[in-house]
């Protein structure tokens, strides 16, 4: 029999082995393997944050620059602040349910618990590995914004390694208070789980408003924008204003701000040097290990407990007795449609998604316009609108049919009754593609309806826009179905509902979407250019082409991937 | 009618209209044509007649030099003797509003006889492919290219002997003589005529293999006619211009890159992607024959400007104008590919793959051209034709595979010839500028700007600070001549020409994937067809046919399945006949070949070898029907979890065409067996295990199969369940359906099953009943089964 140092030895291991096991499953960073590929991805990992850094650096300076802050070529730490606040807020909002689902749902809790480890280490392996791969994560967004600052600031040699002190406990506060609230969080979420209506009841409320908030916003703008000339007197002073009540709001966040950059509210709209580490800073520190102190008490007298009821409760719950609905014949496409509709309002995810899809492009061009409106405009500054808005309504449409590059492999877990069914598969592609399309459609019509409210150009003939927008659209669609029907990935969705690592199709037809629409705005302004008139048929007639090219090879390659599409390719 | 009429034998017929002068000019001309096809045919008679049979090497090598002589006459002539019909002087107006009038006719053979110009035009537009045809069928012999020379290329060059005179006048205008022109006319098509008749001869016995080659014979001729086409005297007769209406449209300008010179490049790759398609199925002599058609018609183009008039200044002693000497990046293309792809030189062909192409593409995409230049200027025209076969010749003969894609060497190479030629260029333009009337040591554009390395025009594209880099100058002088480089421009423009080849790699390998992806569909979509097509002339041979009298059974019929590129067979040739009325138990270890035969039985995959039919439809070419039959219950239940056990059930039910009686009574009768009434109306997504594996099981049965295929069926079950699913499967054998069911419960398989077979590593190592099984193994089945996956591991 061990004796108690030894099995306290045994116990560290075995803990170091539970962290070490649910680590890899993260796929993040392998910590054995091969060395070389552990390097790389470090590498690689590296080089994105450098670049993240880059891209950040360069919008600071170019604003400062412009000298659009004033002079001085730096951004105030006031409007830097906004950054930062919301680069928190949104790590700590998505934190919650990664937390939530990562404790109290995950499959492999049982499993855990049975395993000859003390309980609470079962525990502290979760929330150490939580914390692991959060900071991980927001190494991407904190990291590059943090070293930017420091970089247009001039920051001192010994801030970069402060801030890697200030970001661990940036993000283990946002983890532990993620923690805390992941109790509530998970009644509510229950809650909505077994009242489907209310959560959808709760999205569409929560669209509405935002819907609302967009029109509120347009109600804002003025007539006559004169973003330069009002910049210095109007605007900026506004804007300043704006963030000075939020701060005044987060006011516990500027004690954030302060302790990495050593931000004084007092001198809010002054340019002071930075000067991160000083006497206030080291007693935000150590209140906030203090917080985090506390913090880590609560998790471990209340959140503990939790964990273990919440892993031990089976996720099944009382079924409801519902109406008797009908079975009624169908014949076998429009069973096929009926069934997709079903599975679709059932979902609540699903109903929002479909609001964003149709309402997205509409929206975002009206906003847009209203904007432009205000601009005074010459003849080029039309033609620079008119590119402009092609080029949004394009991105943010075919930004869409990315999901049409997962439609087939996404019903991997029904993969046996699809393709056991006696029905040609063209008929449940067609269904399919059918439901989607229409609902497209829709944002099309409405979009350009919306555009051609607010256009001014004499020469714009938006009926035929809008069959430029069409064939560019339909063309795009049926591509990113075609990646999926040729390349399936249902072996991986069988395992799980989403995705693991990239789906190849989707990045595909991402990269499709982004030049398809630079070369849509491309084209029509360099028609526009040559002829005011009919540039806009030479559009036609380049979309009309791209259309038919895609009709014609989904035909060919559908036929020739025949009614097995998804054997030995879906292996890649 | 007769003013109208050209002349051709008809002179010979009407002496007496006609002064001696032009009667001596024909008699030569036809005196000339004979002699040279007596000289050149004759002794192909005479060969065929000594040698007879046997020597057929030697008649083959005798056509190869007769076509190569034929091809000398056709170049010397293009050369030598530009088509008279060109009026490049015309359109050189600056004004471009207003109609010019009537088109300057002094070079036009029949003055104002627009219907005697026409002809004559017609009759150089048609001699010239037929005599391609004809060279070309006896250098490299191929079927279509044989046909297209019997039936349309030698008969048009017989007929184009009566109408000789029409030619000469044609080519050399409107004052004939006995001159060296009027000879090469006449030579070319004695010596184009002979050729074509020897190739004809010679390929006598050719047959095509079916009809649609004919369209294919008259499309390569349309092809050869369009690139053979004398792009210099096209203005001459367009519709708009000139000859038959006398005025120039003047809007239609070509500068930088507006829509007719974007029009001028969709046309181009339309005609070499269609030269693409037509040839791609061709032999390897056919696609040569294509691509040597289209390289011969752009050089006869080219001479048109760049003949011997074009380049020696003839009013001036014959000397070389140093301004016209054809060694611009894009002329090496032209004789560089004709020569490597006839001789099969990939060195060089390589050189314009990798550095011709996207100098080519540059000139199309910013050509020179003066801002009030037409676009039926000649000029553009010649333009065009030629920088579009210095562009898409190299991408077409690697396409249709006449040359292997390159390796990286081979680009090394390319760069390393490059390097030669910009510096020989440079050195050339240093020099032959002092040469140029009125030129100006260090003044830009006064000197010869081979390669756009001695001017500003470059430059010009990237702006005014750009154009600072010619001030870095160096100026040698030696004797009289004044050598003058600009270093900084020269070297950038060297650097980024080699940038630009090296980039030139990835878009290529681009486009390689394109058209791998293409060639991949072509050959899946005819794999599909041929297929198809098989399985239905099999059909037609045998004698059962499925129909109400066809035993209800699941039959393998030698079935193999390989999965990839794997080497091992995951089935092996398994043969199997389960009939109706059977409960049939599939036994094996994991990865024995189990589901791999259930899920290709059910048509989820398709299958290496063999068939497998259900009740006689077979799985792979009648899908449809076959899966009409079956039922199947997978390993893992498979719905739709948001929609209620009675959705999901009329959603079955629908896509088997079940009747809403049928389906009433089947729905009900099975949901009191499995006590899932209660539960019915629920959504899945709140069932347990249990309850969604009978769903799936009134799913596969709700349409009544006669084939029902269940996979692991009882895993996860409670006893309840097991004994109610195996209550299912022995009712459905009563009806005579077949049951067909794997599994690892081996005690289960003993109690319920008729039949057994095992398998393992992907083939059957046992088949039979359960009575023999007893019989000749009373220790039980788990023992035998034991007993058989030992011995056959230790095998």
């Amino acid at each position: 029999m061990p004796n108690a140092q030894e099995r306290k030895k045994n116990d560290v291991k075995a803990f170091w082995t539970l962290v070490s096991m649910q680590w890899k499953e993260t796929l993040v960073f392998p910590i054995k393997g091969n060395l070389k590929d552990v390097l790389t991805r470090v590498l690689l990992y590296v080089l994105g944050i450098g670049a993240l850094t880059g891209l950040f650096f360069l919008m600071f300076y170019l604003l400062g620059y412009i000298g659009i802050f004033g002079l001085g070529g730096k951004i105030p730490l006031l409007l830097w602040n906004l950054f930062f606040y919301a680069v928190l807020l949104i790590h700590f909002l998505s934190s919650l349910p990664r937390i939530s689902n990562a404790m109290y749902f995950s499959p492999d809790n049982p499993v855990l618990l049975s395993f000859p480890v003390p309980s609470q280490y079962v525990f502290f392996s979760k929330i150490l590995v939580i914390l692991l791969r959060d900071l991980l994560r927001s190494a991407f967004s904190m990291l590059p914004l943090f070293i930017a600052i420091g970089i247009v600031y001039l920051a001192p040699a010994y801030y970069y390694f402060w801030l890697i002190l200030c970001w661990v406990i940036f993000v283990t506060l946002s983890t532990a208070l993620a923690g805390i609230l992941s109790i509530p969080y998970y009644y509510v979420s229950s809650f909505l789980r077994k009242h489907p209506y209310v959560k959808t009841g709760i999205l569409l409320g929560l669209l509405g408003l935002g819907t609302w908030f967009l029109f509120f916003l347009v109600s804002l703008m003025p007539e006559d924008l004169s973003l330069v000339a009002k910049w210095a007197n109007v605007y900026y002073p506004g804007l300043l204003d704006f963030a000075q009540n939020i701060e005044k709001a987060l006011t516990p966040l500027t004690f954030l701000s302060r302790l990495l950059t050593g931000y004084d509210p007092a001198h809010a709209l002054d340019y002071p040097s930075f000067n991160p580490v000083s006497i206030a800073s080291l007693w935000i520190a150590l209140s906030l290990l203090g917080i985090l102190a506390v913090f880590v008490l609560l998790g471990y007298f209340f959140l503990r407990k939790f964990f273990f009821q919440m892993a031990s409760k089976p996720s099944e719950y009382s079924k409801k007795a519902t109406k008797a609905s009908s079975s009624k014949p169908l014949p076998s496409f429009l069973s096929v449609l009926r069934k997709d509709l079903l599975n679709s309002l059932r979902t609540s995810e699903t109903l929002a998604s479909a609001y964003l899809l149709v309402m997205g492009a509409p929206l975002a061009i009206l906003f847009l316009n209203v904007i432009f409106q205000a601009m005074k405009k010459t003849y080029a500054g039309q033609m620079y609108t008119i590119v402009v808005n092609a080029l949004i309504i394009a991105l943010i449409l075919l930004a869409t049919n990315v999901s049409m590059a997962s439609v087939f492999s996404k019903e991997a877990h029904n993969a046996t009754t699809l393709f056991s069914d006696p029905v040609s598969l063209r008929r449940s592609i067609l269904a399919k593609l059918l439901m989607r399309g229409v609902l497209m459609l829709i944002s099309i019509i409405v979009t350009v309806v919306v555009y051609a409210n607010y256009s001014t150009f004499a020469f714009m003939r938006l009926d035929v826009f809008f069959w430029c927008v069409f064939f560019l659209f339909f063309g795009h669609f049926l591509w990113s179905a075609e990646l999926d029907y040729i390349n399936p990935r249902h072996h991986v969705y069988a395992q799980s509902s989403r995705h693991i690592g990239f789906n190849p199709n989707e990045v595909k037809s991402s990269a499709l979407a982004f030049l398809l629409s630079f070369a849509f705005a491309g084209l029509l302004f360099l028609f526009l250019n040559e002829s005011a008139l009919t540039g806009i048929y030479h559009l036609l007639v380049a979309t009309a082409l791209f259309f038919v090219a895609r009709v014609f090879l989904f035909i060919q390659k559908v036929r020739a991937y025949g009614a097995l599409p998804f054997e030995g390719r879906g292996s890649k | 009618m007769r003013e109208y009429f050209p002349r051709g034998v008809l002179p010979l017929l009407r002496a007496g209209e006609y002064n001696n002068g032009y009667m001596a000019v024909e008699a030569f001309l036809y005196l000339t044509f004979v002699g040279t096809f007596l000289l050149l045919f004759g002794p192909f008679v005479g060969l065929s007649i000594a040698l007879r049979k046997g020597k057929e090497k030697t008649l083959k090598v005798f056509r190869l030099v007769l076509g190569c002589v034929a091809l000398v006459c056709l170049l010397c002539m293009a050369f030598f003797v530009p088509i008279a019909m060109t009026t490049k002087a015309i359109y050189r107006t600056p004004q471009y509003n207003t109609d010019i009038g009537c088109v300057n006719l002094l070079g036009v053979p029949y003055g104002d006889n627009r219907v005697g110009n026409v002809f004559a035009w017609l009759n150089v537009a048609l001699f010239l492919p037929a005599a391609g045809f004809s060279i070309l069928s006896a250098i490299f012999p191929s079927r279509r290219v044989a046909y297209a020379n019997r039936y349309i290329a030698t008969p048009l060059l017989i007929l184009c002997v009566p109408f000789l005179w029409n030619l000469a006048h044609a080519y050399v205008g409107t004052n004939l003589s006995i001159s060296y022109k009027e000879t090469l006319v006449a030579i070319a098509l004695g010596a184009c005529l002979s050729s074509g008749l020897v190739a004809l001869i010679l390929d006598r016995k050719e047959r095509l293999q079916k009809n649609s080659d004919w369209a294919f014979v008259f499309a390569y001729f349309l092809l050869a006619v369009f690139a053979f086409l004398p792009m210099g005297t096209f203005a001459t007769f367009v519709p708009t211009d000139s000859i038959l209406f006398g005025r120039i449209q003047s809007s239609w300008r070509v500068f930088e890159f507006s829509f007719v010179q974007r029009l001028y490049i969709y046309i181009g790759i339309a005609f070499f992607v269609l030269a693409y398609f037509l040839s791609r199925s061709d032999d390897l002599n056919g696609k040569k024959t294509v691509l040597l058609l289209l390289s011969i018609g752009a050089i006869s183009s080219f001479f048109t400007e760049y003949g011997f008039e074009g380049i020696f200044d003839v009013a001036n002693g014959y000397k070389v104008m140093p301004t016209r000497l054809p060694i611009h990046l894009c002329h090496t293309a032209l004789f560089v590919v004709p020569l490597s792809i006839a001789f099969n030189g990939k060195k060089v062909f390589y050189f314009t793959y990798f550095i011709n192409v996207f100098g080519a593409f540059a000139a199309m995409v910013w050509p020179n051209n003066g801002e009030y230049t037409n676009m039926f200027d000649p000029s553009v025209l010649l333009f065009w034709w030629n920088h579009m076969n210095a562009l898409c010749m190299p991408l077409l003969a690697v396409a249709l595979k006449v040359f292997d894609r390159p390796k990286m060497k081979q680009m090394g190479y390319s760069l390393a010839a490059f390097a030669v030629y910009f510096v020989a260029i440079m050195f050339a333009n240093g020099y032959l500028s002092n040469f140029v009337p009125g030129y100006r040591p260090g003044e830009l554009g006064s000197g010869t700007d081979y390669l756009f390395i001695n001017n500003d025009y470059i430059l010009g594209i990237f702006g005014e600070e750009a154009k600072k880099m010619l001030n870095v100058r160096v100026q040698f002088n030696s004797g009289d001549l004044v050598l003058v480089y600009y270093p900084l421009y020269q070297s950038l423009f060297f650097v980024g020409y080699v940038g630009i080849a090296f980039l030139m790699w990835y878009v290529y390998t681009f486009f390689y994937a394109v058209e791998d992806a293409h060639v991949d569909l072509r050959m899946r979509l005819k794999t599909r067809k041929q297929n198809a097509l098989s399985f239905k002339e099999a059909r037609l041979m045998k004698t059962l046919t499925p129909s109400e009298e066809t035993p209800i059974r699941l039959n393998f019929s030698s079935f193999s399945k390989r999965y990839g590129s794997s080497p091992k067979l995951s089935v092996d040739h398994l043969s199997l006949c389960v009939s109706g009325g059977e409960i049939f138990g599939f036994l094996g270890p994991n990865g024995a070949g189990k589901s791999t035969c259930i899920k290709s039985a059910i048509g989820i995959q398709p299958l290496t070898e063999g068939s497998i039919d259900v009740c006689g439809f077979d799985i792979t070419h009648e899908p449809v029907q076959a899966k009409r039959l079956l039922g199947y219950v997978p390993d893992h239940y498979a719905l739709y979890e948001k929609l209620a056990g009675r959705e999901y059930i009329g959603y079955v039910a629908d896509l088997y065409g079940v009747s809403k009686e049928d389906r009433a009574e089947r729905i009900n009768h099975y949901l009191e067996a499995f006590e899932l009434t209660e539960a019915f109306d629920a959504r899945m997504e709140t069932y347990s295990h249990g309850m969604k594996q009978k769903i799936a099981i009134m799913a596969a049965l709700v349409h009544d199969p006669k084939v029902w295929i269940l996979d692991e069926p009882l895993t996860g079950l409670d006893p309840q369940s097991v004994f109610q699913v195996k209550q299912a499967m022995i009712a459905h054998a009563k009806k005579g359906n077949v049951v067909f069911f794997s599994s690892h419960i081996i005690d289960v398989v003993e109690r319920l099953c008729t039949r057994i077979a095992i398998i393992l590593e992907g083939k059957i190592v046992f088949e039979g009943s359960m009575e023999e099984v007893e019989r000749q193994h009373p220790e039980g089945l788990e023992a035998f089964y034991m007993s058989i996956i030992k011995g056959g591991k230790g095998a």
